[in-house]
């Protein structure tokens, strides 16, 4: 494979477990051997930006799987603590500690202004990884 | 009705490019450097600071039959060369007589709402309101389905260093309609169309009645407004998309998708296509700013058993003529200023193989359809 992206759209149809997530991993992804310029995945940024909703509804499907057969997201851990807590952990696991201040806010923003359960952390969680900083750097 | 014939008979090209649901850099429309010169009179002659029509532009993709669509049954060679295939002409007594037109070219049946040949596309053509134009296509030897789809979405042929649509060109040299419009330009696609590229605020959208980050709806505006804020640093295009996206979302949430009835009793097909048309529709009729919509609809790759009577050939037909008729009655007759072009990416040889079907060719026919066209006719090489 000529680039991280047909990796990760790999691994992601992988763990694709039903044909709405199936569609929307279509959407997210580019589809392989489309044949444009270099190796079949767009090299223009405009193309990707243009995705963005599908990119961000993405977020909320894996933040929400439950399975129990094939993948649980599993948010216990991430409410033993407090709010502020749970977004340092959100920073450490998905951003290795490089969150950006202005990510860092609005998700504490967004955390705080709920009850603080597992509905709220998926959201939460969701939110940080179609974050501009997770998506597209 | 079905999506089946979008995955009929097409060849191993076009197999491919359909499997994967070929996106953005995939194919498309016309070009007024090489087609007729009617073409700019339908696109781009309106005062741009006028109230010119909203472009609609339909993308036949699979190569079409432009000799099944409309039919030259007075041509002697049409005959002599589809043995199998070939629509009876409509002074014959066979129940599957095609639909007189102009004395020389006809509509099958599928194209006509039936054997009375009262819908489908009649009513429109009846009016004035639909122009076919013949022989029409690209000056390329190519028959490559991805070269042709990307040389007739750019808009000129065998020039692989332009990568912008023409449409997309189109929407960028004209101001909005509405300045704050968020979706100017609405690709009915997983990835924009490459007519759309290059067009401002402009977005590709599967199914616009469904456009949302998903999740609970009680938290969806919040969790936007986190997006929106998260994006405000962003680089361009990175920043304006972000916000364009989240206030399309928006701006189709309060779209009564769900709720809307079509005018005049329009009934569109239950197809990919004919829904896509709908939403179109109902973007214009709320009047949220739509200036160009692309659409596709596939099933023209013929290579066998193309059956323009009863078969493969006869569903597409049937699933494009309704859903434009559809459009025409909902839209186009109760007087909203929408011009709808049609376009495949070339046609198919005059005789047909072996397969009872026809393979990759070079003219095909386009459609133009709306108030401002001089329609009614039938464009050919000696009239246009």
């Amino acid at each position: 494979m000529g680039s991280p992206s047909p990796l990760g759209d790999a691994r992601v149809r992988l763990i694709t477990t039903t044909e709405a997530e199936a569609w929307q991993t279509k959407e997210v992804f580019k589809p392989i051997f489309s044949w444009d310029t270099p190796d079949g995945f767009p090299d223009k940024i405009e193309y990707w930006a243009g995705n963005i909703v599908p990119r961000w509804g993405f977020g909320t499907t894996l933040s929400n799987l439950n399975s129990a057969t094939t993948i649980a997201v599993d948010t216990t851990l991430y409410r033993a603590g407090s709010p502020d807590a749970a977004i340092d952990l959100i920073d450490q696991n998905f951003f290795g500690g490089e969150m950006p201040t202005v990510t860092r806010t609005g998700l504490l923003t967004y955390i705080k202004a709920g009850t603080f359960n597992d509905a709220r952390v998926r959201e939460t969680i969701a939110l940080a990884i179609s974050a501009n900083a997770f998506q597209w750097y | 009705m079905d999506d089946q014939h979008d995955a009929d008979c097409g060849c191993q090209e076009y197999n491919e490019l359909s499997r994967r649901q070929f996106l953005a850099t995939s194919a498309g429309v016309s070009a007024a450097a090489f087609f007729p010169a009617w073409l700019p009179k339908i696109v781009m002659a309106k005062n741009y600071a006028s109230t010119r029509d909203i472009i609609v532009s339909v993308f036949q993709r699979g190569g079409a039959d432009g000799l099944s669509l409309c039919v030259p049954f007075a041509d002697p060679n049409y005959y002599t060369s589809r043995s199998t295939i070939a629509i009876p002409r409509p002074d014959s007594s066979s129940t599957n007589k095609g639909i007189n037109l102009d004395g020389f070219f006809m509509f099958p049946q599928a194209m006509a709402g039936g054997a009375a040949g009262t819908g489908g596309l009649i009513p429109a053509f009846k009016a004035s309101d639909l122009l076919i134009v013949h022989a029409t296509g690209q000056l390329n030897n190519s028959r490559s389905h991805f070269d042709a789809q990307r040389y007739m979405e750019v808009g000129k042929p065998v020039d692989p260093s332009l990568v912008t649509g023409w449409l997309g060109r189109h929407l960028a040299s004209i101001p909005p309609l509405k300045p704050d419009a968020p979706l100017r330009g609405l690709g009915v696609a997983a990835g924009l169309q490459k007519t759309l590229v290059g067009a401002p605020k402009t977005l590709p959208i599967a199914d616009p009645t469904n456009y949302s980050i998903g999740g609970s709806a009680t938290t969806q505006p919040q969790r936007v407004a986190f997006l929106q804020g998260d994006y405000a640093g962003a680089d361009e295009p990175l920043h304006s998309a972000a916000l364009d996206a989240a206030n399309t979302v928006g701006l189709l949430k309060a779209v009564n998708f769900a709720g809307y009835v079509p005018a005049n009793g329009a009934v569109y097909p239950n197809s990919s296509f004919g829904r896509a048309l709908r939403s179109v529709a109902v973007l214009i009729k709320n009047d949220v700013g739509i200036e160009a919509a692309q659409v596709d609809i596939g099933g023209w790759d013929t290579h066998s058993a193309e059956d323009p009577i009863a078969g493969s050939m006869f569903r597409t037909m049937q699933d494009f003529s309704n859903s434009l008729a559809a459009f025409y009655a909902d839209v186009i007759a109760t007087g909203y200023s929408v011009t709808l072009v049609s376009v495949s990416e070339f046609g198919r040889n005059v005789r047909e193989n072996g397969s009872q079907g026809t393979d990759h060719g070079r003219g095909t026919v386009m459609f133009a359809m709306g108030k401002g066209i001089v329609g009614g006719r039938v464009l050919t090489e000696d009239t246009a």
